[in-house]
């Protein structure tokens, strides 16, 4: 199973990519437990999750080809 | 109130259009905007909402103009140095249209004094700068019953939206805290200041912001809300996403 990670704002420079596949997670927890341990930075950063263009407001189950996208807010105005 | 000939003659462009017409234009006359934060997002908002003809613009903000700001803060010029940016802002829209009303209240939104600021059911633009304003506002906005169209940049990036908006009937649409409900975010460092910004993007955002305004006043069917837009300049790639409506992030007390 293969989701789609999208990376936008400040997420870009930890990650350096701004989009990534992982692979064999059963739901968005899991999914930011593994994004955490291979971007240990990330757990200074507050971000908001949306699976398939919707923000989601508790964890979900996700599907192969999912994609989830880690947006924080900004501020600059 | 209805429209003068002249006013006719200076939105004839506009009212040409489907979507705004003689009835739009009266709307936008009748309108009032408060727009917090006349920096980067809000000097185009200004110019743009005064152009269009929005009749009462309100401006709060108690910060002065600096040289850094004039990269992209483009109401202002090097003579506005050192004076007060809702002041000068004011100055600067009845220069370019001296038939609406321009409000100025010449300092900083803060938790003890934005109920005595802002006003119940207005429409806001957030032009703010920094979360504990954004915050403040959308809690506000939420109480008094406003629509707030908020947009903040971050590099090259841009977020849009248009929050708590009376959809239907009682319905409101969701709010920045419904996207973005974790508190604390004072300690995050995103101000243009430290970031850095090309001036185009606040501009941008400013422009995008306008048009979501206008289409609120005018009663437009395209108001896009329960979503927030993002927009990359460098890659020129537009992205949006869904918010629901979440009454658990009401109002944080």
């Amino acid at each position: 199973m293969t989701v789609n990670i999208l990376f936008f704002g400040a997420l870009v420079e930890v990650t350096q990519v701004s989009s990534m596949t992982i692979n064999d997670v059963s739901n968005t927890e899991s999914a930011i437990e593994l994004l955490h341990k291979k971007f240990p930075m990330l757990c200074h950063y507050k971000f908001s999750v949306a699976v398939n263009q919707t923000f989601l407001t508790d964890a979900i189950s996700l599907v192969d080809g999912d994609e989830m996208a880690l947006m924080p807010p900004f501020a600059g105005g | 109130m209805g429209l003068t000939t002249i006013e006719r003659e200076r939105y004839a462009r506009q009212i040409t259009l489907a979507a705004i017409g003689l009835n739009g234009q009266l709307k936008l006359k009748e309108a009032r905007v408060v727009v917090v934060g006349a920096g980067g997002l809000g000097s185009v908002l200004l110019l743009y909402l005064a152009a269009a003809g929005v009749g009462q613009i309100v401006i709060i903000d108690g910060d002065k103009v600096q040289l850094n700001n004039l990269q992209r803060q483009i109401i202002f010029n090097e003579n506005d140095i050192g004076y007060n940016k809702a002041e000068i802002a004011k100055n600067k829209l009845l220069a370019l249209n001296k038939n609406i009303k321009v409000n100025v209240i010449p300092t900083y939104i803060t938790a003890e004094n934005i109920d005595s600021i802002l006003i119940a059911n207005a429409l806001i633009a957030d032009c703010s700068d920094n979360f504990k304003t954004r915050y403040l506002i959308n809690d506000f906005a939420v109480a008094n019953h406003c629509t707030f169209v908020s947009a903040a940049v971050y590099k090259h990036q841009m977020q849009i939206g248009v929050y708590n908006f009376n959809f239907e009937d009682q319905l409101r649409s969701a709010t920045f805290r419904c996207a973005f409900p974790e508190e604390n975010m004072e300690d995050i460092q995103d101000t243009c200041a430290q970031t850095g910004v090309l001036g185009v993007v606040p501009g941008i955002a400013g422009m995008l912001m306008t048009n979501e305004i206008i289409k609120v006043i005018t009663g437009s069917k395209h108001v896009q809300y329960n979503k927030i837009l993002l927009l990359d300049t460098q890659l020129l790639e537009v992205k949006q996403l869904k918010i629901k409506r979440n009454l658990e992030h009401k109002i944080q007390s």
